[in-house]
């Protein structure tokens, strides 16, 4: 136990720091992009084409499939954004706040085609591309707090304060999240129940749940391979005038 | 499962709503990806001038 342990502790404090984090994603990302491609791969066509038809809500629920996992990626992402910021404003490790940074625009994209995508299936099935329902209009205020957390950092030149300013919205603005998963119970809205829940079994027939739950592991995966390749550039960005970046790519021997 | 183009594309009626999504989704990781490798570029390009 205390093996696992001290490897846990010392991944982190490896993963902590800029040029060993630049090592270790370049032996990982071929990896990361072949499996994220492929599970995701699995699970899109195995949920459009495989998954029989809802009996109550026809083809149209198949935009579930890519709506449900954006929704969760978007909520998550944030969550994960909150405690960078708080690892950046109490230990000040100097990879949370590029974290942070290279987190926010993958999240706003989640978001944003969570309510494309839900507006899509609006249409169809509520009859209407939107409604001012509790879940729909928090998710939007999500979407708009991601915008100023991108807006915050571009704004202010100096690094590290931007960082240190995107920590407390992102820590303050995580009060968003309890609000948009009890959206559905607290007020009555249109929208459905959640689709995952940790304390009861799913709703769903198993012939569509598990499709959903490759697509979800999926969309994870694509997340990784995502924050990976902008973490690399920002690293090398923040980093470009230390000695461990020139001799990497020859500009000084 | 769904056979035959009219039925793939078409579905119940409600196909082009389902395959919109799909388009949105991968422009939209498309456009992450891209933004990203055009980002790399450019720092490599300002890189090798130091």
């Amino acid at each position: 136990m205390n093996k696992i342990w001290n490897f846990i502790k010392r991944w982190f404090i490896e993963m902590g720091s800029p040029p060993l984090f630049y090592k270790w994603s370049s032996k990982i990302l071929p990896w990361l992009s072949i499996v994220s491609i492929l599970i995701l791969g699995v699970g899109l066509y195995w949920g459009m084409f495989y998954a029989p038809t809802d009996y109550k809500q026809g083809d149209v629920y198949r935009i579930l499939f890519i709506h449900v996992p954006s929704a969760i990626l978007g909520q998550s992402i944030f969550m994960f954004m909150a405690i960078c910021g708080f690892i950046n404003m109490i230990w000040r490790a100097k990879i949370s706040g590029m974290m942070l940074k290279s987190a926010a625009p993958i999240g706003a994209s989640f978001t944003l085609l969570a309510l494309v995508t839900g507006s899509i299936w609006g249409k169809p099935t509520w009859g209407t591309w939107w409604v001012w329902d509790a879940r729909l209009t928090s998710t939007l205020i999500l979407f708009f707090i991601y915008a100023a957390l991108i807006g915050l950092h571009s704004t202010i030149e100096d690094k590290t304060k931007a960082d240190r300013a995107v920590s407390i919205l992102s820590i303050v603005g995580i009060a968003i999240i309890p609000v948009i998963k009890k959206s559905v119970d607290w007020w009555q809205t249109l929208h459905q129940p959640s689709t995952f829940t940790i304390t009861s079994s799913p709703s769903m027939s198993p012939d569509m749940y598990q499709p959903l739950l490759i697509c979800v592991i999926g969309f994870y995966l694509f997340f990784a391979l995502l924050l990976t390749l902008n973490l690399r550039n920002e690293v090398l960005e923040r980093e470009k005038n230390k000695n461990w970046v020139r001799q990497l790519f020859g500009g000084l021997s | 499962m769904l056979n035959g183009f009219d039925e793939v594309f078409l579905m119940d009626g409600n196909g082009p709503y389902v395959w919109s999504c799909l388009v949105i989704f991968i422009l939209i990781l498309v456009l992450n990806i891209f933004t990203a490798l055009k980002r790399k570029n450019k720092i490599l390009k300002s890189l090798k001038k130091l």
